[in-house]
């Protein structure tokens, strides 16, 4: 009875720090902006198209932030926004993926520089950005929808529950889209050795 | 356990999911074979989400800034040339009233009753005193409830009693000879005072 009264009191408090951490939209920003904006611009594939997304992404959290139930994380809630505004910008064809949008393609190259410092040095800057630019590249060829819910996993660290609930998808086509996902990045990894 | 047949790519892949079997799960522990398949692939996703999570962090810093504003004042931004236009116009009407009340020209409409009551005394006192005195200077006086009109109010009763004054307690040189002095020309202020001699 103790443990579960506790139980329902760090949930209460858990939706009210949620709840108050939505009201400040700086702070909003400040928290969760590279984390969207990566999700967003690796998904898309445009980065400039990828800050535009994002901004209204927040603006919308910040608009609606009183229908947060708080059954889930800020990040998880903010994603789910993320999806369903570039499942517009799908349906009003008003972008190009991959392909088509060169012109603002993201260039990793210098992200490496930024790296935590166990992966600082010259020759793992060098493997990293290798690594990451194998991975992009088998992205590029994946649907809109795979490259979504493969962030989603490795990216974000998402649980399958959580992906399935955000995309409204069963679990199993979400693993079916991973499945295919990691069989081009094995590919795109394998071929490249 | 059966080490010699190793994990499919399916296995495998489940594993990375963070979805394996139970079997498969056994057989990842105790398989360094397959620990190196799944760790060939996990290196190269991991190196991606931190590379691009450097990426993006970097993309934030530079442009979080005119986002924040971008977001945090989106009504005063909005408004900024409605309110400025609002101004202008209140000015552009403020300026021209101001210009006309500083003529003097009488609002009679504007003035209710009460003003009218108050300063009623104050017109009756100088149309007596300014006899024919331009309506415009006494209407200015009833309508005045400003200050500076009160002073000159004031001043001006103050005047009225100097004369009356003077009037009474002061005798005319002129007296003594028996001439009588009258008043020419128009109190406007253009008349002269002519003395008309009379010789009894």
């Amino acid at each position: 009875m103790q443990l579960a009264l506790e139980v329902t009191m760090q949930n209460v408090q858990a939706v009210e720090r949620s709840s108050s951490e939505l009201d400040d939209i700086d702070a909003l920003v400040r928290t969760y902006r590279p984390r969207l904006l990566r999700f967003v611009t690796f998904s898309i594939g445009d980065a400039d198209l990828a800050e535009s997304i994002t901004q209204d992404c927040f603006l919308k959290a910040y608009n609606g932030r009183g229908n947060f139930r708080g059954d889930c994380s800020v990040n998880t809630w903010l994603t789910s926004i993320a999806v369903n505004l570039i499942r517009d910008q799908q349906r009003l064809q008003k972008f190009r993926f991959w392909r088509q949008a060169r012109a603002t393609a993201i260039d990793v190259s210098d992200a490496a520089n930024f790296l935590a410092s166990h992966e600082s040095s010259a020759e793992a800057r060098i493997l990293a950005i290798e690594r990451t630019e194998q991975v992009q590249a088998a992205l590029e060829n994946l649907s809109v929808n795979q490259r979504t819910i493969f962030l989603m996993r490795f990216a974000e660290d998402m649980d399958l529950a959580d992906i399935a609930k955000t995309i409204s998808m069963p679990i199993n086509t979400v693993k079916t889209h991973l499945h295919r996902a990691l069989k081009a990045v094995r590919a795109q990894v394998g071929g490249a050795r | 356990m059966n080490f010699e047949t190793h994990l499919s790519e399916e296995q495998l892949d489940d594993v990375l999911i963070g979805d394996p079997g139970v079997e498969a799960a056994a057989h990842l522990k105790g398989c360094g074979v397959c620990q190196e398949r799944v760790a060939a692939l996990e290196g190269p996703i991991a190196s991606f989400a931190a590379v691009s999570l450097a990426w993006s962090e970097r993309q934030s810093a530079t442009t979080s800034a005119r986002v924040v504003g971008a977001t945090g004042s989106a009504w005063p931004r909005r408004m900024s040339w409605p309110l400025a236009a609002s101004c202008l116009l209140v000015i552009g009407f403020a300026i021209p009233m101001a210009r006309h009340e500083e003529r003097g020209v009488p609002a009679v409409v504007a003035n209710g009753p009460r003003q009218a009551e108050a300063s009623q005394p104050v017109s009756l006192s100088a149309a007596k005193v300014s006899g024919s005195t331009t309506k415009a200077r006494v209407v200015v006086v009833a309508t005045a409830d400003r200050p500076v009109d009160a002073q000159i109010v004031r001043d001006n009763q103050m005047l009225r009693a100097i004369d009356r004054e003077l009037d009474a307690s002061v005798q005319s040189p002129s007296d003594a000879f028996g001439v009588v002095m009258a008043v020419g020309g128009r109190p406007s202020g253009r008349g002269r005072y002519a003395p008309i001699p009379s010789w009894d």
